[in-house]
């Protein structure tokens, strides 16, 4: 909201800046914006009048100009397009001094002596406007200084009012917050106006809920014109458009008091009186704005034909007032600021009038904005005030709010004293009576946010300044809650993908609808989708972080670099029973090389074993317990190189390299290998404790083999029969596997490393050879495995 | 005698002073012969002596002959260990290489600049014995607001602006919504648990607005709620003030807090937390706007109605509570001028951070 210093300064007596003003409102909670002053420091400038304007005897675009400023005429030579004789321009004397720093002084221009300037917005400080004179209306008084014409001395304030205070979207308003500042008092303009009959036929409202008080006055005999300059100049410096006098009285005033209010053209108002109703089915409004709109069902103001203005947010073209306007019914009203807000929804229109109703209006102010206006439009407009009628249920009479002064000095952590207390509140209007601890306090009417006792804390504690209270730091009661399973999978999951060379990403949780039809496919699981979305959001809440991730990895390549890795761990969303289900996930995305291009060490692509190798890692670190790996079953991984990660029954995640159609979807290269855990199954399932397993001293038995199987054995499955098979084996390592020239065709030869090692001895040479013995025969029988050759002794 | 002792000492200076200049091997053994040589070797000579002297005369020359020779050899041995060593680097350095060439990369990622500002937060208060609550992302309307003390149709709903649910309602037919701030956290807390409640929740949260380089329709929040028996403005102050020299202090960097009025549906009274500006140390700058202070968080009592909503009586408890943009923090710590490079996810960007 836009303040002017001028203004406020109608309204309190103060000496203070408005830089000192703004600091005193932002300590009582209100930033100020910005601080702007309307015009540059301009000394030595008047209104003038230009009597003739000839063309200049030795130049086309220069006029000689014979000007009178009220005490003597001048010759000025100007430049101006739109200079003409007869109308009123600011005018610098000589000696006169402008924002730039120019002095104005004698000189000719081209053979002419210019005694003086004619001045354009910008010349003034005024804008950027350059493209002429700055010209004045004809009601101007030539030789008045012109800082006090334009009120060039003015300073805009941009104050932010919070939502519980709509008393103060107002220069009075704002006043009242100064003045309880500076600890002086509010002058209020006082209002004459003749004593006219009350009727009782100017407003029929059959909304009493919605509308609690209407006062209308009629005027007749009013002449519409423009406004005078002052008025013109302060509506449009606190962002509101000069119409006519009637118009801008109305805004006048609302900028004034805060209180909105319309103006009819009576005569325009079919029977010549309004009500207050429901908009019915099928009516609809021409608005101010030019734009017609269903008002079905919207609070509006009617006259015998229809709608005539939306209550609160809109007047209606209809009766609109013009300049062949003579009567007015001048509407100054009371409504509900739920009814105001639903019905700006509805109409799509957000207004100066809109925005104070739906904060809440002052019942008393409904009178006072109305005389006020009424009283200033017979100063403007002239006419006369022929009737009045105040249509108003009766308003409940607020109880005090009774705050206990101990409760108040706990609740604020300073021993404020009764009398600190009242003087706060009193300094805003507030009643306050003491008796035995109590403070009973009561609010002015416009203070219709302060209902309890928080509200009063806050009241003195804004008066008195939070800087009095002490700051007091007390530890919480001992018995913080320890780190939740989930918190340390994700930190452990983390930690272990960092360690691996990848970087944390962040995503908004939202993807549209086609990159999910992209990643599984369209007739896949609808994700939980948005009512509203926005274009550059997407329409689904996030089912899986892959999305992201490999259009972020695509990015990064696209940006020049080859070698991705990204994780993130964030929330996942699945339609679920009873409302959308919330999981969270841990994934990762790599593409590229395992590491840069180095001058000594070559890099190689990745390749799905370091795929597999991260699961695993990160599956080790968490110690999960009855996990296992399956064939892949996700459409986006390539068939053969991804595998399914199940515990118990449930699917945990995968790991894979990434479909070749998929890859090409995405623009990424082949070797881009991704993974993704559900975190919340996870914290689900069993963890192995850590525990320390005593370390053998004996020395190790190692036994190297090179066998050939079929190729449908597993690995794996070796492994585990060796495991199972044989006693005291320390380890099984995989150093060599082969198929092809000198093998059978769907065999291939495994070579492999097992270490014996016994806990409390040597094993003998027997037993080593026992052993070796029962690896060779048992791996024969199980799996048809043969000798290939002796391995070579490394 | 004393010709022979003399002879010694003459002897032991030069020989002393001869082995210092050998400078290869082949000086080594020529001195070795010179003075312990079998034959004719000086101090061989000397010794050899020996036998023509008396008893006090033999014992005194050869001690002193005997302790010559010792001297000698272990200068010797010194030197050819000296030469040894010389040749060793000198071949050593043959191999010489440029150790400006580029060590092996050591790959390492990091976390993401939101994550470590948000756990930085997060940990001052678990320092002081907080605990950490998440709750869902996805909420009703009256746990993001009617229970925040943001009734249907209240004003303070404007500033958020929020994202619906399609197909989803909640128990009286609302659509859900996504979270506009941490605070329903707040709510679900105090419903499951009786005070003291001392937590804070770290967390996602969206409004529907465009985007801009200091607005995004998604981003991250921490939320911190103390409720007691005796919580007053005075232990906000502390707390908050505290806070703010751990997050922002240090390495000689003074922190200096200002509390003001200000408005948030669910606190009353309702503060608003400035830090002075660590950027320009209160000169004025760019990212103070000239003023000094820059804007931290909202924070304010917890409002009686938002300890009705949650179960808790008002007459017997009080709370304070605050919130604080996680972006914002980052954008002022590290400099991050556009909010949107958080969501990109460039490499080169999230690389600064480690």
């Amino acid at each position: 909201m836009k303040i002017s210093f001028l203004w406020l300064k109608e309204f309190v007596d103060f000496t203070q800046t408005p830089v000192e003003i703004a600091a005193l409102l932002l300590r009582q909670g209100f930033e100020v914006a910005s601080v702007t002053p309307v015009g540059g420091s301009v000394t030595g400038v008047v209104v003038a009048q230009v009597e003739s304007a000839q063309k200049h005897p030795n130049a086309d675009k220069l006029k000689v100009c014979e000007v009178f400023d009220g005490v003597a005429r001048h010759t000025v030579v100007c430049g101006a397009p739109n200079v003409e004789a007869g109308k009123k321009y600011p005018f610098a004397r000589l000696g006169a001094t402008l924002p730039d720093g120019l002095v104005i002084e004698k000189r000719p221009l081209r053979g002419v002596e210019s005694h003086g300037m004619l001045c354009s917005a910008r010349e003034l400080g005024l804008g950027a406007d350059h493209s002429g004179l700055y010209s004045l209306p004809s009601d101007v008084v030539v030789g008045q200084n012109i800082v006090e014409t334009l009120a060039l001395n003015d300073v805009i304030l941009e104050i932010e009012v919070t939502p519980n205070r709509p008393d103060v979207l107002s220069h009075w308003g704002v006043a009242r917050e100064v003045a309880a500042g500076l600890g002086k008092k509010c002058k209020i303009p006082t209002v004459d106006l003749p004593a006219v009959p009350v009727r009782s036929s100017l407003v029929r409202v059959d909304e009493p809920a919605l509308c609690d008080r209407y006062v209308a006055r009629a005027l007749e005999g009013v002449s519409v014109k423009a406004s005078p300059l002052s008025l013109r100049l302060r509506l449009e410096r606190c962002g509101i458009r000069s119409i006519n006098n009637v118009v801008d009285v109305t805004n006048y005033v609302l900028l004034e008091y805060g209180h909105p209010l319309h103006s009819f053209d009576r005569a325009r108002l079919a029977g010549r009186t309004v009500g207050v109703r429901k908009g019915r089915p099928g009516e609809k409004l021409e608005c101010l704005d030019a734009v017609t709109r269903d008002v079905n069902d919207i609070l509006v103001i009617a006259d015998a034909n229809g709608p005539v203005a939306a209550a609160g947010v809109m007047g209606g073209q209809s009766s609109a007032v013009g300049d062949a306007t003579v009567e007015l019914l001048l509407e100054s009203a009371r409504f509900l600021p739920s009814q105001v807000r639903q019905a700006r929804g509805r109409l799509g229109l957000s207004t100066e009038s809109s925005y104070r109703f739906e904060r809440g209006t002052d019942f008393d102010m409904a009178d006072i904005a109305s005389r006020r206006a009424a009283s200033l439009i017979l100063s403007l407009a002239g006419g006369r005030l022929v009737e009045q009628e105040d249509v108003h249920g009766s308003v409940a009479a607020r109880p005090a709010v009774r705050v206990s002064l101990e409760k108040l000095q706990k609740l604020l952590g300073l021993a404020v004293t009764g009398a600190e207390a009242r003087a706060a509140l009193e300094s805003l209007d507030f009643k306050c009576e003491e008796t035995a601890g109590e403070l009973r306090v009561t609010p002015p009417i416009h203070r219709a946010d302060v209902r309890e006792m928080a509200d009063v804390v806050e009241e003195v504690a804004r008066r008195i300044g939070y800087d009095r209270i002490p700051g007091r730091v007390r530890g919480a009661a001992l018995g913080g809650a320890p780190v939740s399973v989930l918190r340390s999978l994700i930190v452990r999951g983390r930690e272990r993908l960092i360690g691996l060379g990848f970087w944390e990403a962040a995503q908004s949780g939202l993807v549209p609808r086609s990159l999910w039809d992209r990643l599984v496919g369209p007739g896949g699981e609808n994700p939980p989708e948005l009512l509203n979305p926005l274009s550059l959001t997407g329409e689904c809440l996030n089912p899986s972080l892959l999305m992201n991730l490999l259009a972020c990895a695509a990015g990064n390549v696209r940006r020049g670099n080859p070698n991705v890795r990204l994780f993130e761990s964030a929330r996942v969303f699945h339609r679920g029973a009873g409302g959308v289900d919330e999981a969270d996930h841990l994934a990762w995305v790599a593409v590229g090389q395992d590491g840069p291009d180095h001058w000594k060490f070559h890099s190689r692509p990745l390749e799905i074993w370091d795929a597999r190798g991260w699961a695993k890692s990160i599956l080790k670190d968490w110690r999960l317990t009855g996990v296992r790996f399956e064939a892949g079953r996700f459409s986006f991984l390539h068939p053969a190189q991804s595998q399914s990660i199940l515990m118990g029954d449930h699917v945990l995640g995968y790991y894979g390299r990434l479909h070749p159609r998929q890859a090409e979807a995405w623009e990424l290269p082949a070797d881009t290998f991704v993974g993704e855990l559900n975190l919340s199954l996870a914290v689900t399932g069993k963890r192995l404790d850590v525990k320390h397993v005593p370390l053998s001293r004996q020395p190790a038995l190692v036994r190297d083999f090179s066998l050939v199987f079929p190729e449908t054995v597993t690995w794996s499955a070796v492994v585990f029969w060796i495991h199972r098979a044989c006693e005291w084996v320390e380890g099984v390592d995989l150093f060599d596997v082969f198929t092809g020239q000198g093998l059978a065709v769907g065999t291939r030869s495994l070579g492999f490393r097992v270490t014996f090692r016994h806990p409390d001895r040597t094993v003998t040479d027997g037993e080593a050879h026992a052993l070796h013995e029962r690896v060779l025969t048992g791996l024969g029988k199980e799996f048809s495995a043969h000798l290939r050759a002796p391995v070579a002794p490394a | 005698m004393s010709s022979l002792l003399n002879e010694l000492d003459v002897l032991s200076a030069e020989a002393l002073a001869e082995a210092e200049t050998l400078a290869d091997t082949e000086a080594l053994e020529a001195f070795r012969l010179k003075y312990l040589g079998r034959k004719d070797g000086r101090l061989t000579k000397v010794l050899s002596a020996l036998p023509t002297l008396s008893g006090d005369e033999k014992r005194e020359v050869g001690k002193r002959a005997n302790a010559l020779k010792g001297a000698i050899e272990s200068s010797l041995a010194r030197r050819r260990q000296a030469l040894d060593d010389a040749r060793i680097t000198s071949e050593l350095l043959k191999s010489k290489i440029d150790l400006s060439l580029p060590g092996t990369p050591v790959m390492r990622g990091g976390l993401h600049p939101l994550t470590r500002v948000m756990e930085e937060i997060t940990d001052v208060f678990v320092r002081l014995g907080f605990s950490v609550a998440e709750g869902p992302e996805v909420e009703t309307d009256d746990n993001n607001f009617t229970s925040l003390n943001h009734p249907p149709d209240h004003p303070a709903r404007d500033a958020h602006d929020t994202f619906y649910l399609k197909d989803h309602v909640d128990d009286k037919g609302r659509p859900l919504l996504l979270r506009t701030h941490t605070s329903p956290v707040q709510i679900r807390y105090m419903r499951s648990h009786t005070p003291p409640v001392y937590i804070v929740a770290p967390g996602r949260v969206f409004r529907h607005e465009n985007v801009d380089a200091t607005h995004s329709y998604v981003f991250h929040q921490v939320e911190g709620l103390a409720v007691d028996t005796d919580i007053s403005v005075a232990d906000l102050k502390g707390v908050l003030t505290l806070f703010a020299e751990r997050l922002f202090g240090g390495q000689g960097t003074v922190v200096k807090t200002r509390f003001r009025p200000s408005f948030f549906p669910f606190v009353e009274p309702g503060l608003e937390m400035d830090i002075s500006c660590t950027i320009c140390g209160q000169k004025g700058c760019r990212v103070c706007k000239g003023t000094g202070w820059v804007e931290m968080l909202g924070s304010g009592l917890v409002h009686p109605n938002v300890l009705r909503a949650a179960g808790c009586d008002p007459e017997k408890y009080s709370g304070w509570a605050f919130g604080i943009g996680v972006e914002r923090v980052a954008m002022f710590k590290y400099g991050v001028d556009d909010m949107r490079l958080f969501y990109e996810n460039d490499l080169r960007f999230l690389g600064n951070f480690s």
